[in-house]
């Protein structure tokens, strides 16, 4: 089935932009280190200075 | 040939067959969908391994060897009848037809999708691969009762009940015989975890089909199936040793062929609007063998067929008339057939249960507005207005998953991650508002939704049924996409830069479960694959299940008294070896007592542990080893029995 391609005015855009920005912003708080924890654990097994650099 | 090149060559044969009939099934019962005929091939082909695993598990042959042999059979009788050889030539023809589209539509992708696909595909395959491949089972309810009857069918070779305190053996387990199929060949839980993995890709399937059916492009699908292939709750459970992805994966796919039918009435033959409805009936049945809580998820799935219209219903009744009549008799007795296999899976265990013990939902009762329908105490689904707002303040409470991490038994949280809260949710403002079809879709799953919310037991784990949820942000998303075409390049890019970021958080958190430390991996890694076992990654384990894996010896067998929803699982070992008995521990006998009556059932060592077994039961074996020396303590929550 084909897609509908008509866009959408300026100011819905721009509010969908506004608004998602805010979600991610207000989900990242909470989220954003809990998500990379362990990749920072990967990532300081295999360079152990990056704690110190990170402090 | 080793014993290991045997059992592989045995699974090898029960895999060929399971392929081979199921893809002469979903050949009889095509959809005039690829996609959709591609998750009736991936939903027969799970019928099959149950059906298949069943019948043998209640003969006593879950068994290596009983598996091939009968396979081998079932190949040789494909093969040597005529209409069946021919439909097998057709395999080649069909996968180079599919390969063909398959590579029409990512030829036709801008070139950054292409390049996110293709490295998503390969590192979603890697974590997967990883993660079986380095770590035991470890969810909680898979210790449990899940892989409890796993590890008993595979131990005895029958589908049986048996005497524990683990009362919820007797749910629904269809998942559970898929579930065996996965550990019987090789005699251990190595891939255990891989049984979930058919499921996930039904659901992904299921949501591509969905987007495709309510207009999105096939760019905007792809980011609608990589949005929601990524949301925590879904991944981590892929392989998390629990049914709750397959319910989701069902419940995607019956949405999605019911969509595929209605929407595609107008030029679906009969045999097709006829196939599709057979597949959903078969689908629905699978799910309704694997866990009770389908039927929370009916009442959307209704309103998605009656929103189709009156009109649009009457031609549906009308054209399948047709297609039945068109039906030669060996289709008939084929569909008969399949029909009943399909009752089987759906009834079996409800109907056992109901003989057994008066109740098809035991251990679960069922209470509607008060009135008790099945009463089983604390443990009864009510379903009541009561429960619905007890469940919504426990939602509003963890939407944005602010209040934990984000892990298999999802505490506290939703899990629906950085796509859904991130674009997901404008999107579905925005297709609300917009999108006509998107709020049909929208109206049945969030029918659905409120219906689970108005019967489960609140509590801070059951956001695990709701996994499936995501798809309505990911399918607004999709919609929301191919709008952008006015919005400039940059504008546009934007949000797909937004896509490949919560994408990669949400597989960033997936990673190790949001719960496995890299000591735990390196705990593991460290051991050869046949050694790693569910009783030494201490994650939710106490150390009491480590030392009965020392203490006690091949061949010994090992009594224990857990409560309702302690871990037994750990015990039998991967390998499945340890012999189990349950040894209530009864604080009114003496110490020799309780060890004449652990001797008199077989029990050469007891086993309690904390946070698993009563205070009473932990402190009276305690104790019972500083009275008497025929309880010799050996470790924690391990004894020997002497004399």
């Amino acid at each position: 089935m084909r897609s509908r391609a008509e866009g959408e005015p300026r100011w819905i855009q721009a509010l969908a932009l506004a608004l998602t920005l805010a979600a991610i912003a207000w989900y990242g708080q909470h989220q954003l280190s809990r998500s990379l924890q362990f990749l920072y654990q990967v990532a300081v097994l295999i360079y152990p200075g990056l704690s110190s650099l990170l402090g | 040939m080793n014993e290991l090149a045997l059992r592989l060559a045995l699974w090898l044969i029960s895999a060929l067959f399971v392929l081979a009939l199921a893809f002469i099934i979903a050949r009889q019962l095509r959809s005039g969908s690829m996609t959709l005929d591609l998750v009736a091939f991936a939903v027969i082909s799970l019928v099959v391994i149950t059906a298949h695993g069943l019948l043998l598990g209640l003969a006593g042959g879950t068994r290596a060897s009983t598996f091939g042999l009968s396979s081998l059979a079932g190949l040789v009788l494909l093969g040597l009848w005529p209409r069946t050889r021919a439909e097998l030539g057709q395999f080649p023809r069909l996968i180079r037809r599919g390969r063909k589209r398959t590579v029409d539509v990512y030829d036709r992708l801008p070139g950054w999708l292409r390049v996110f696909l293709l490295l998503g595909i390969s590192l979603g395959a890697i974590r997967f691969a990883f993660l079986i491949w380095a770590l035991p089972p470890f969810v909680w309810d898979a210790l449990t009762y899940h892989l409890t009857n796993v590890a008993h069918w595979i131990q005895t070779g029958r589908i049986e009940l048996f005497a524990t305190p683990i009362i919820r053996i007797y749910t629904p387990a269809n998942y559970e015989v898929l579930a065996a199929w996965f550990a019987v060949f090789l005699h251990h839980d190595a891939f255990v975890e891989a049984a979930g993995l058919p499921a996930y890709l039904i659901a992904l399937a299921a949501a591509w089909s969905i987007a495709r059916n309510l207009g999105c492009s096939p760019a905007a699908s792809f980011l609608c199936i990589a949005g929601f292939a990524t949301t925590p709750a879904l991944l981590i459970a892929a392989t998390g040793t629990k049914n709750d992805p397959h319910m989701a994966g069902y419940y995607l796919a019956v949405l999605a062929m019911l969509l595929h039918l209605l929407r595609n009435l107008h030029r679906l033959n009969a045999r097709q609007v006829l196939n599709n409805l057979m597949v959903v009936t078969l689908t629905l049945l699978l799910a309704a063998g694997t866990k009770a809580y389908l039927i929370h998820l009916l009442p959307g799935v209704a309103l998605l067929v009656l929103m189709a219209g009156r009109t649009s219903l009457r031609q549906l009744l009308q054209t399948t008339r047709s297609g039945l009549a068109q039906l030669d008799r060996t289709a008939r007795l084929g569909l008969v057939g399949l029909g009943l296999i399909g009752l089987m899976l759906g009834g079996y265990w409800n109907v056992r249960n109901w003989l057994l013990t008066g109740n098809p939902f035991y251990p679960y009762g069922v209470e509607i507005q008060g009135a008790d329908v099945f009463n089983a105490g604390d443990r009864t689904a009510q379903f009541s207005i009561q429960r619905l707002g007890a469940n919504l303040e426990l939602l509003r409470a963890r939407f944005g998953d602010s209040a934990g991490p984000l892990e298999p038994d999802l505490p506290n949280v939703t899990g629906w991650g950085w796509f859904f809260y991130g674009l997901g949710l404008t999107a579905m403002l925005w297709a609300l508002i917009r999108r006509r079809g998107f709020r049909l879709l929208f109206a049945a799953m969030t029918t659905s939704f409120l219906f689970m919310l108005f019967s489960i037991r609140p509590s801070a784990w059951n956001m695990r049924y709701l996994t499936w949820y995501p798809v309505v942000g990911a399918v607004a998303f999709g919609l929301w996409y191919d709008s952008l075409v006015s919005g400039g390049r940059w504008y546009r890019a934007t949000f797909e830069t937004l896509v490949v970021v919560t994408c990669s958080l949400n597989f960033a958190v997936t990673l190790n479960y949001g719960r496995v430390d890299t000591g735990s991996f390196a705990l593991m890694l460290e051991r050869p694959l046949w050694q790693r076992q569910a009783a030494i990654l201490k994650l939710n384990m106490p150390e009491e299940y480590e030392h009965a894996l020392v203490e006690v010896p091949d061949g010994a067998t090992l009594g224990y008294d857990v409560g309702g929803d302690g871990f037994v699982y750990p015990l039998y070992r991967a390998d499945f070896s340890q012999k189990l008995i349950y040894v209530p521990i009864e604080s009114d006998l003496t110490c020799d007592r309780l060890a004449d009556r652990a001797r008199s059932v077989g029990a050469d060592f007891l086993f309690v542990a904390r946070g698993h077994s009563s205070d009473a039961s932990v402190s009276r074996l305690e104790q019972c080893a500083r009275e008497t020396d025929r309880i010799v303590k050996r470790g924690r929550g391990v004894y020997a029995v002497q004399g």
